[in-house]
């Protein structure tokens, strides 16, 4: 259009200020610092040697708690005091990102269970299997979809570098204080049903026929879906391409 | 992806003011917009899926960040101060464009938004249902009801 590419040349005429690129490059390099502070923590390693040790010194304290009434009848205060401040060691490993390392060992473990199941469906694609198995390069992005101070939510795309496959997407909801996967049952309550439903048929178009219990399949806890940045179920069916959110 | 985040913002940085100075028209607002966009957005880059996607989702963080800080920082339009002289306006002749950019840029922010992110960055409508955060049909709506009240500026040229 004409006057819009007019209109353009004077939008693109707003005068840029000397200072921008400073601006910019400062505020990439708070970004780098940000990132650096956030990422530094204890080696993992040195986190389980401190978090074994540390159990292992609760185990003690614990047990030194149950035994020494039965060994003497008074026990010192100063023993006690250190029993009760056990518990500090477990809250310095906290300190140290321990449920950060949880997050990240959550995340890369599932990474590599998509890759894998990945990678044997490529493999029964071919022919032979023996000959392809060398070339194929499977790799994986992974998309957060969805996080709280207890619950996250990622998808994970996962394709063959070498060759045209269609990519797939594997969907992952866990409770990051145990690492355990969500269900649908877990997340939406025991009528998950009623509302996968409900928000199902309120995706179909108008003169489609409502989609009822009779002859359809009944919906499963274990649906693939994950969490939107609203805090919602996004249920995924990936055969028919479909996709529709539950309001939690 | 960190790298090429951060390689995208430098190469882009003038865009970014631009639409940001687009909803502000101050210097100092506009820089601090850029400035809060690109923090919030390297925090939140592992979100990003693919490279292909850094833009629309870049552009999302730069107008969030623009209308949070339109709504921070709502003037108070002073009333009419009787001590002050009455100054002599003469209206200047419109360069060609001139007049349809004055309209635009008076467009709620919402539609606004549309038709700069569609005329002067040549964002697709699908790129700017991303960057905006909208389905693609609230981006149509948009873009229709802004070409509307447009409508005046464009045809009258033709």
């Amino acid at each position: 259009m004409k006057t819009f590419s007019e209109a353009r040349k004077i939008y693109n005429s707003i005068e840029i200020p000397d200072e921008l690129e400073n601006v910019v490059k400062d505020a990439i390099e708070r970004g780098k610092e940000e990132k650096r502070r956030a990422t530094a923590h204890v080696p993992t390693r040195a986190i389980m040697r401190g978090s074994l040790a540390a159990c292992a010194v609760l185990v003690l304290a614990i047990a030194l708690n149950f035994i020494t009434p039965f060994l003497s009848p008074e026990v010192s205060d100063t023993a006690r005091e250190d029993a009760v401040n056990m518990p500090k060691m477990m809250r310095t490993v906290q300190d140290f990102g321990i449920n950060e390392t949880l997050r990240d060992e959550a995340i890369s473990e599932r990474v590599e269970r998509a890759k894998a199941h990945y990678g044997e469906l490529v493999l029964k694609s071919f022919k032979d299997a023996d000959l392809n198995a060398k070339n194929i390069e499977i790799t994986a992005d992974c998309h957060i979809s969805y996080e709280s101070a207890d619950i996250l939510s990622f998808i994970v795309t996962v394709k063959d570098e070498k060759h045209s496959l269609t990519p797939r997407e594997y969907y992952y909801n866990i409770r990051l204080s145990n690492a355990s996967d969500i269900t649908l049952r877990d997340f939406l309550g025991d009528n998950y049903e009623q509302k996968m439903k409900f928000a199902q048929n309120a995706a179909t178009p108008q003169n489609a026929p409502l989609k009822d219990g009779d002859g359809t399949e009944s919906a499963s806890s274990e649906e693939a879906f994950y969490i939107n940045e609203r805090g919602n179920a996004v249920i995924v069916n990936a055969a028919l391409g479909e996709k529709y959110e539950i309001e939690k | 992806m960190y790298e090429k985040v951060t390689a995208y913002i430098l190469e882009n940085r003038e865009k970014f003011y631009r639409l940001a100075f687009s909803y502000v028209h101050e210097r100092e607002a506009a820089l601090d917009i850029v400035q809060n966009a690109i923090c919030k957005a390297l925090e939140k880059y592992h979100t990003i899926r693919s490279e292909s996607g850094i833009s629309s989702w870049f552009y999302r963080v730069l107008v969030n960040e623009s209308y949070s800080h339109i709504k921070k920082h709502k003037r108070e339009i002073a009333v009419g101060d009787e001590a002050m002289p009455e100054e002599v306006y003469i209206e200047k002749a419109l360069e060609p464009g001139e007049e349809l950019y004055k309209k635009v840029d008076k467009l709620p922010e919402h539609l606004k938004t549309v038709i700069i992110l569609r005329f002067y960055e040549d964002m697709s409508l699908e790129e700017i249902s991303k960057a905006t955060n909208t389905n693609l049909n609230t981006v149509k709506t948009r873009l229709y009801t802004a070409l509307k009240r447009l409508k005046k500026f464009v045809m009258e040229v033709y």
